[in-house]
């Protein structure tokens, strides 16, 4: 045994560009073949040899058919390949869910945002990555393909552990299907040791609302374990209340009290139990604000359209 | 298998495997040294260049998948244009010293100021945060970009 | 001294003339040490130990050798010497350092234990993955306060002090007596950072036609070649090292890096052999800048007047000298900083652990200790309740003071200047209504060694011609890592000579046909390497007045705008005119010279006393104005100002951005920048997880340069690379612990935010 043996460049592996969904998912079902996406994470392993693979399938030529947003009343279903930057456009998703565009930006950097998609980040399943956060709150059914079978997974079932999923090495992650309460805002906040990295901790919660009054509320932390999680209880006591300070500094303590984290060398355990109830406070401040926001410019748009009609 | 792109207006035709990325092939087989290898990461830009005008980071594009598109590195001929324009200020203000990070950087920079972006400082930071660079500690790169961008419509 | 020459028109020093490097740099035109390339080259990869503490009992190569392409597999018994010897402390005692292949007890995770050679990058990557180690893992020592202790293990035989250096001025023990005396002792600590140049280690190595063993590396040092001969047992005589651009080196590149690898391979295979330093590998094992841990005592009056210091130092030296006895001497005498105090002691000492070498970088140990003075004079200004810029302004040292080392200052001391720019610059701290948010301003003013201790007889040599077409070459050895070096070497040169800048022509870095200039550490090469500049263009111009005289009778040239020589009765002369006129009086016009720096003795360590030690220092001033968020502990830098005096800026852009270079590698230091290590094993391999300064959370920096016209270097300038850096830290530690009120105050380096929230919630922030 010895150190690591870092490279410059990947090991030799085969590479092939198919032009539909059925060629990638065909080439897929090699043994050692790996769906190559926007590559960020991919090729910087691959270059390290800390990954070793037979071949890459590369997605660029199916990328535009699995671009898509369909929305129902209820659900929104989101193509995989998008990227960062796109989904970072909220107008993409019609409004309905602008924690896309909040927590994208705290990807990495222009570059990388650029490149990278919403597949390859849930396939990487890294327990601090942004849009694992995200999914692990909005718990999504993830639509994954394989030549064999279609097939539907909740986010909940997919992730196993920090880079460990229940995706099979020949399934592709198609599309993330979200279901959305009607009215619902939402908040991100994060404190990463340098802006653009990945988070030390970081909080996404989504409160749904009944005219002024909450109807239902969830919490997603990353960084406090060793995948995100969610708190259920503490959720539930969102439910019926009206946002106030006094409900705000409840939840925070009930987080702070409910969190394990771990210490490590990025981190010590107290600091990041104390950043999760900071954030969390942070992260409703933002989801109440932007329910008074909506609630104002509704609001005034009303105000608008009546006086155009006199 | 072969691949087929512009490079700096030329056209490349090369033999590579699947596994060789976009900076081992420009530097390798088309002997573009100015794009750097500086982590393998794709996080500290050196190894920069423009593909279809994307300012992508080399090492970690495999170079397969750039079959059929347009790649410019700091060497691209340039009518008295944005290149000329970014390397001439770059070099009034010192936005370089050692020279490493700065074909990756400018490349970056040759994105922003060519669509015609007029960006604070701060945007210009912000910008530019996907590329390292230990000697300037940045202001004179600021310096250089923002002048930069404010010349371009009159040259343009 | 050579620098006599103060002129009162200069017509290219001082101007922000652009650099033709530069030009060159961002038309991506150079060819960096990794960007050459050969006919039927090879390429190495480094076998690396994976243990921190180790035996090895078995090297099995057999698997390596039959990976496609891999070439030779070299070992420790192929390389005729393979140990490096040197004297790092000047003083005479040799010291064993590392071996150029650990074949017995690994010391540090990441000792070079084989190398690969072989037709590809990637066969030698498989190679080396291909190689067994058999290892018998031994207990390791990694905090070098326990390595101190008497049964600690031995990283080597003979202890593990590496070095112990002591100061004494005046009687400490007897001044601090006094009962009314007002006593503080802090404890400060440093971090390991890594230089993290762009331009990983690389070269290319080749036996050349004539049998001489050629390295084109990234070094900051062409005169290696001397230990590479003694690797191989040649004469010095037959290695040449070449320099080309280097793409950063902040002390990184001061020491062997690549070089052994390249000689060792090219000479064994007798093929180019390229070698290239992953990123990775950089970060886990090339040495660092050294941790310390600085305990300060400082007495003073009730009245504000310092009485006495005392000064204690540990230096991690990591499992190998290389150049702490020197990183820990420049601490040693700046210890005080730039303040005059009657009554001191300081040790400083070196200690070898089983962690990865630490080496020379930009500050070289004296920037450690501004993080230690430049607090604990601010704590005991708070102590006394005095206002902490007029405490340090009533110690200042001045021209002609004595140092805590016993020597005497005998240039300008310009602190009080650089301070009131700084304080007039960044004006008074706002106040913000934003609840979570607190603003403080903390400030340092320090002092920086430039050129090396005096006993190292430093010199630096150069060669000048005029050419008959009348442009100019200097050739010169001194490797151009990226701060203009050869660049503001011509300006001199251009200056003197009374040519456009044009006209002149560095040919630099090569050990074989340039004059040794030394190595470009020490902020040694603007007043080595330029003085050296001085003194041969004035002998130049010398010989062309002279033949001017010779040739055309007149008296009294003088020299227009074209670089043309004209004389009181009308003639115009060009330079090929005179280049023409010297040959035919068989009269080169042609010189080499050397310069020799201010040398002295050694120094006294049992006195802890010195005649002198370095040549010259550099002060300045920095200020910082934060912002913190009380809730998460993060910390904004609003404004940032810095003030140096450079004695002479040569060319005022360069000396702006090393000032702003430094103040960003510096915030990186005082704030996110750490290699971590888990025993001994480096936990932040990666590039990514280095919180290298972006330009994102970084500020615009005001820098202000004063010129007291007092310098060493040539027309009176002094160095600027390595003192822009020290200030940095202590003035963002002043600023924190200024914005988050009484008490509070991060001693340790990075002041991370976690840190800040831990002092904020009553924990003692320096320990998390
Ligand atoms: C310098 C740097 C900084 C970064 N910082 C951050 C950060 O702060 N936060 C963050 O979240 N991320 C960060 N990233 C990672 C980035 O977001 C990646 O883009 C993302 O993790 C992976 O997306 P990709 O499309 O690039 O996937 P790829 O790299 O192409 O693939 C990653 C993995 O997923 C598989 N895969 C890809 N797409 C699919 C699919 N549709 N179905 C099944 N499997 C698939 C691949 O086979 C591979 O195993 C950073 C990356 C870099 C280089």
């Amino acid at each position: 045994m010895h150190c690591e043996v870092f490279g410059l460049y990947p090991y030799p592996f085969d590479y092939f560009r198919p032009n539909t969904l059925e060629e990638a998912l065909v080439l897929a079902q090699g043994d050692g073949m790996k769906f190559l996406a926007g590559g960020q994470s991919l090729v910087p392993l691959l270059n390290l040899h800390v990954a070793e693979i037979k071949g890459v399938v590369d997605l660029q030529h199916v990328a535009s058919a699995l671009k898509f947003v369909q929305s129902q009343q209820d659900r929104l279903r989101l193509g995989a390949l998008w990227t960062h930057d796109e989904l970072s456009h909220s107008s993409l998703l019609g409004g309905r869910c602008p924690l896309f565009s909040q927590a994208a930006a705290f990807i990495g950097h222009p570059r990388i945002r650029r490149r990278g998609t919403l597949g390859g980040s849930i396939a990487h399943a890294d327990p601090l990555a942004e849009w694992i956060l995200v999914m692990t709150l909005l718990d999504p059914q993830l639509i994954l393909a394989s030549a064999k079978e279609e097939r539907q997974l909740p986010f909940h079932d997919y992730l196993l552990g920090p880079m460990m999923t229940a995706l099979s090495d020949d399934e592709l992650i198609t599309a993330v299907e979200i279901s959305l309460p009607e009215k619902a805002t939402y908040g991100f906040t994060e404190v990463s040791r340098r802006p653009g990295d990945y988070a030390l901790v970081a909080t996404a919660l989504s409160v749904g609302w009944d005219r002024d009054r909450i109807a239902q509320a969830d919490i997603a932390i990353s960084g406090v374990s060793d995948v995100p999680r969610t708190f259920p209880s503490i959720s539930r006591d969102m439910c019926q209340e009206y946002p106030s300070h006094g409900l705000v500094e409840h939840i925070k303590h009930a987080v702070e009290a409910a969190v394990d984290p771990p210490s490590d060398v990025l981190a010590g355990a107290s600091y990041r139990r104390h950043l999760a109830g900071i954030l969390v406070e942070k992260a409703l401040h933002q989801a109440f604000d932007e329910m008074s926001n909506a609630g104002e410019t509704a609001a005034k748009s009303i105000g608008k359209s009546e006086g155009e009609r006199t | 298998m072969q691949v087929e792109f512009q490079f700096n207006d030329e056209r490349a035709i090369c033999d590579i495997a699947g596994h060789e990325t976009l900076l081992a092939v420009l530097r390798d087989k088309l002997g573009a040294m100015e794009v750097k290898y500086g982590c393998g990461e794709g996080a500290c830009g050196s190894c920069v260049v423009l593909v279809d005008g994307n300012p992508l980071a080399s090492c970690i594009t495999l170079c397969a998948s750039v079959d059929g598109t347009d790649i410019m590195s700091v060497k691209a001929p340039d009518p008295p244009g944005a290149w000329a324009l970014l390397k001439d200020r770059f070099a009034a203000h010192e936005g370089a010293q050692c020279g490493f990070c700065t074909p990756g950087l400018l490349a970056s920079c040759f994105a922003l100021v060519q669509r015609g972006e007029k960006l604070t400082r701060q945007e210009i930071r912000e910008a530019l945060s996907g590329h390292l660079c230990r000697c300037t500690g940045y202001h004179h790169i600021v310096d250089a970009v923002e002048e930069a961008m404010a010349i371009w419509p009159t040259m343009s | 001294m050579a620098n006599d020459v103060l002129t009162p028109q200069l017509s290219v020093i001082g101007k922000g003339v652009i650099r033709e490097d530069v030009r060159k740099k961002v038309a991506g035109e150079v060819l960096y040490s990794a960007d050459w390339v050969m006919p039927g080259m090879l390429y190495g990869k480094l076998v690396r130990a994976l243990y921190s503490h180790a035996k090895i009992k078995k090297l099995s190569s057999q698997d390596a050798r039959h990976v496609p392409g891999v070439v030779r597999i070299i070992e420790a018994k192929d390389v005729p010497v393979n140990q490096f010897y040197d004297d790092p402390s000047g003083l005479g005692e040799k010291v064993a350092q590392h071996k150029v292949f650990q074949d017995d007890e690994v010391r540090y995770a990441g000792e070079p234990i084989c190398l690969v050679i072989a037709k590809t990058p990637e066969a030698a990557e498989k190679g080396a993955r291909a190689i067994g180690v058999e290892y018998e893992p031994l207990p390791s020592i990694h905090n070098p306060l326990d390595a101190l202790k008497d049964d600690a293990i031995l990283v080597h035989p003979g202890g593990n002090t590496v070095v112990q250096w002591n100061v004494h001025k005046g009687n400490t023990q007897v001044a601090i007596q006094d009962p009314n005396l007002v006593h503080i002792s802090r404890t400060y600590r440093t971090q390991f950072v890594d230089h993290l140049y762009l331009e990983p280690e690389s070269g290319v190595g080749w036996v050349d036609n004539d049998g001489i063993v050629t390295l084109r590396c990234a070094t900051q040092v062409v005169e290696h070649y001397r230990n590479i001969a003694r690797m191989l047992n040649i004469s010095e005589n037959r290695v040449r090292i070449i320099c080309p651009y280097v793409g950063g080196g902040f002390g990184g590149k001061e020491d062997m890096t690549v070089e052994p690898y390249l000689a060792i391979a090219a000479w064994i295979t007798k093929k180019p052999v390229k070698m290239v330093w992953s990123r990775q590998e950089s970060l886990q094992a090339r040495p660092k800048r050294h941790p310390f841990v600085m305990t300060y005592d400082l007495w003073a009056k009730p009245c504000g007047d310092v009485v006495a210091m005392k000064v204690d130092v540990t230096g991690d030296a990591g499992a190998y000298a290389l150049l702490s006895p020197r990183v820990l001497f420049a601490a040693a005498v700046v210890a005080t900083g730039p303040y005059h105090i009657d009554h001191v002691d300081v040790t400083s000492r070196a200690v070898y652990t089983h962690n990865v070498p630490t080496s020379a970088f930009r500050g070289f140990g004296a920037m450690q200790m501004a993080f230690g003075y430049e607090q604990i004079m601010e704590e005991m200004a708070q102590k006394l309740g005095i206002d902490s810029v007029g405490f340090r302004r009533r110690h200042f040292i001045k021209k002609g003071d004595t140092l805590a080392t016993g020597e005497i200052q005998d240039t300008a001391v310009w602190l009080n200047e650089t301070l009131d720019k700084v304080l007039n610059e960044l004006g008074e701290a706002p106040v913000t209504d934003d609840g979570s948010k607190r603003i403080g301003i903390g400030i340092a003013c320090t002092m920086q060694p430039y050129g090396r201790t005096v006993w190292f007889q430093d010199h630096a040599s150069c060669w000048l011609n005029l050419e008959s077409d009348g442009s100019v070459i200097l050739r010169t050895g001194v490797p151009d890592i990226g701060g203009g070096q050869a660049a503001s070497l011509c300006q001199i040169a251009a200056e003197i000579l009374h040519v456009p800048l044009e006209a002149v022509r560095a040919y630099y870095g090569d050990s074989a046909l340039t004059p040794l200039a030394g190595g470009t550490f020490a902020t040694r090469q603007l007043y080595m390497s330029g003085n050296a500049v001085v003194k041969a263009a004035q002998e130049l111009q010398e010989k062309i007045d002279h033949v001017l005289k010779t040739a055309w009778g007149d008296e009294g040239w003088q020299w227009d705008e074209e670089g043309m020589a004209y004389s009181p009765s009308g003639l115009r002369i060009s330079r090929s005119a005179v280049y023409e006129a010297a040959n035919a009086l068989h009269y080169p016009l042609s010189v080499h010279t050397t310069f020799h720096a201010q040398s002295g003795e050694g120094y006294d360590n049992k006195e802890g006393r010195a005649v002198k030690t370095f040549p010259d220092f550099t002060f300045g001033c920095h200020g910082a104005l934060v912002e913190v968020d009380v809730q998460t502990g993060t910390v904004k830098v609003l404004r940032y100002v810095a003030s140096h005096d450079v004695g002479v800026a040569i060319n005022p852009l360069s000396v702006e951005g090393q000032i702003h270079g430094g103040v960003v590698q510096g915030l990186g230091y005082a704030l996110s920048e750490e290699v971590l290590y888990q025993d001994g094993q480096c936990v932040t391999a990666l590039f990514s997880q280095y919180m290298a300064p972006t330009a994102e959370q970084m500020p615009d920096i005001t820098a202000i340069i004063l010129e007291s016209h007092e310098g060493k270097g040539p027309f009176h300038a002094r160095g600027i690379g390595e003192p822009a850096i020290a200030p940095v830290a202590p003035a963002i530690a002043n600023a924190v612990a200024n914005a988050l009120g009484p008490s509070c105050r991060v001693r340790s380096l990075p002041i991370t935010a976690e840190k800040i929230w831990g002092e904020l919630s009553g924990l003692d922030g320096s320990k998390i």
